[in-house]
């Protein structure tokens, strides 16, 4: 490992890749970026997980993308030739279930989310208040209508909403008026990759308008939150924290992630994030112990490691 | 506190210095004159007439499109039975319709405001870019609002009641293209909206500006181009020979003071007496006149 510049796996020597290899128990991956994004697979990266799998890795996945369904994600695991778990796989809105029932929460939640991520909530039992979805009148009184509506909104929590809007926005700001109204994110993300350097404004921007204008910080369920690290910990009974290895496209929301749970860390080149941006990166919170172009490297020395072995 | 002066404690002697200090007065009208969705402030109509009385010339700078100019001058005149003139209102719309002639601008606008704003650009003859309104189900059409249609040449964005994430997604792919023009018009952070503040305009036009990397051209308030279109209008005039009223610490003070104009803010909008009291000396929003009202300059 080196602090300051992160080494290309293929550029280990093949004593540093074996030691590499050996040098984790369990891998921690995302998923969108790295297995596949929005149209294809990455080619060689089910080769890699299902190598590492045989090697004796466990495998988890952390995703910010709750738009999908764990369902839907396994099938599609399926497709591409990997067998997963759905408790295998987590994602904001479970971990939403799961911070809320860890603490007790009872209820009315505000939410600006996709329709998965709010029925996840719902099958769960938590009860939820959306909207508008409507085109309003262009007036101050019937904006007035549709964000002040006196409802005892205990929780705001805000992921990826597709049709997000300036007021469903400046209704939550009304709610986190409450110091007692909890507040929760899940993606972070301030840009959301849907193909190779093209980005969209990610839900991370939005969240902060409601960061910013209320002043509070949001609990945070996605990566890179420090409770998702809580949770992980728990659910997976990690101990050895330096035995894990995270995998992911994004620096700030992988890599950062990684570090703060004290994971090694294995930024893929393969998603959101070009090796431009990995150079001219200087916050130390945001650099990989290792990068790769792709999965497919992994597949690649794991292949070797075995030649070698056998 | 010690320097802030309040209208109506003036001695009848600083008072006849305040009113020979100032030519031209800038007046906001939301929370000033009156108060937003509802009717003028007692005496604010007095105290205008009063300042022409004096010889002062009075021009409104709002960052309020949403209510066109015409609407404005006929909500003075009903209201206040004031006679106010079209040369004598300041909005975004109208400063960028100015603006777009100004460079002789051609092209589509992709118009991020109310059909009044648009209204105006339309009126002047500009061409406004299709729009994807409808509700977003699928990732396909979240990709068709983003990218379909034609490409724009100007991205404006002003107060826009249904403004959404796939709008703002659409301005930044737009704005990707370096010879696309970055326009914004009202860009307070938060405005004061009942008994509190709501997220404003300026909340968004940030949200475009850090994803594409670059500034808008702001003729709203708080805008330093806005501040540059105010010095121009009366070059006459030295800046330290105008009043500027208004309600709002950051986008009608701190605003003004960078300009040099001398300072006044009621309190009858957005801003307490403890959020002015709480001011270190020599704050930036620290304005050089106090009153409770607009109507306290009606005795002057």
């Amino acid at each position: 490992m080196n602090d300051s510049h992160p080494q290309h796996i293929l550029h280990l020597s093949e004593e540093q890749q074996k030691k590499f290899l050996g040098s984790f128990d369990r891998v921690v991956s995302d998923i969108d970026g790295v297995i596949w994004n929005m149209y294809n697979t990455i080619p060689g990266a089910p080769e890699a997980f299902v190598a590492l799998e045989k090697t004796g890795k466990e495998l988890t996945f952390v995703t910010n993308n709750s738009v999908r369904t764990v369902e839907q994600a396994v099938r599609h695991f399926e497709k591409i030739g990997m067998s997963v778990r759905p408790e295998q796989i987590t994602h904001p809105s479970q971990n939403t279930v799961d911070y809320l029932r860890q603490i007790n929460f009872q209820g009315l939640i505000y939410i600006i989310a996709s329709p998965p991520f709010k029925a996840v909530l719902r099958e769960a039992g938590f009860q939820l208040i959306d909207g508008p979805n409507e085109i309003i009148d262009e007036n101050f009184q019937s904006l007035a209508k549709k964000i002040f509506d006196q409802q005892p909104v205990n929780a705001v929590i805000i992921d990826v909403d597709f049709n997000m809007s300036s007021t469903k926005l400046l209704r939550a700001q009304l709610y986190l008026r409450n110091p007692e109204c909890l507040f929760m994110e899940g993606a972070t993300d301030r840009f959301l990759p849907i193909g190779k350097g093209v980005n969209i404004i990610g839900p991370g921007a939005f969240t902060n308008i409601l960061l910013e204008a209320s002043g509070r910080k949001p609990i945070t369920v996605g990566k890179p939150g420090r409770e998702l690290g809580k949770l992980l910990v728990e659910k997976y009974k990690i101990d050895q924290s330096d035995r894990v290895l995270m995998v992911g496209d994004m620096m700030a929301q992988d890599i950062v992630f990684g570090r703060q749970c004290g994971f090694q860390t294995l930024l893929v080149l393969s998603g959101g994030c070009t090796l431009e941006q990995l150079r001219s990166e200087t916050d130390p919170s945001h650099i990989p112990d290792y990068y790769a172009d792709s999965l497919a490297d992994v597949a690649q020395i794991l292949g070797q490691s075995r030649k070698s072995h056998f | 506190m010690s320097s802030l002066k309040q209208i109506k404690e003036l001695s009848p002697e600083e008072r006849q210095d305040f009113v020979e200090s100032f030519d031209l007065v800038f007046c906001d009208c939301d929370g000033v004159v009156w108060y937003p969705l509802r009717e003028f402030i007692p005496r604010s109509a007095e105290a205008l007439t009063n300042l022409e009385r004096h010889g002062k010339k009075v021009t409104f700078v709002t960052n309020n499109s949403i209510i066109s100019v015409k609407d404005h001058i006929e909500k003075f005149s009903k209201q206040g039975q004031l006679l106010v003139h079209e040369d004598q209102i300041v909005h975004p719309a109208q400063t960028i319709c100015d603006h777009l002639k100004s460079i002789n601008f051609t092209g589509a606008i992709y118009c991020l405001a109310t059909n009044s704003f648009r209204k105006v650009l339309t009126d002047a003859g500009f061409q406004l870019a299709e729009e994807f309104g409808s509700v977003i189900k699928t990732l396909k059409d979240l990709n068709e609002a983003i990218y379909g249609g034609d490409p724009a040449q100007a991205v404006v964005i002003d107060v826009d009641f249904n403004l959404s994430a796939a709008k703002m997604m659409r301005a930044h792919v737009q704005l990707q293209n370096p010879e696309c023009l970055f326009l914004a018009g009202a860009a307070d952070a938060l405005i004061p909206f009942g008994k509190g503040e709501i997220i404003g305009p300026g909340a968004f036009i940030d949200v475009v500006t850090q994803a594409v990397g670059r500034q808008p051209i702001t003729l709203g308030k708080p805008g330093k181009e806005l501040r540059k279109v105010l010095l121009e209008r009366y070059p006459d005039i030295p800046a330290s020979r105008i009043l500027f009223v208004g309600d709002s610490l950051t986008s009608d003070i701190e605003f003004a003071r960078a300009s040099g104009y001398q300072t006044l803010l009621v309190l009858t909008g957005g801003t307490k007496l403890e959020d002015v009291e709480s001011l270190p000396s020599g704050h930036p929003q620290l304005p050089d006149y106090l009153a409770d009202f607009l109507g306290d300059l009606a005795d002057i």
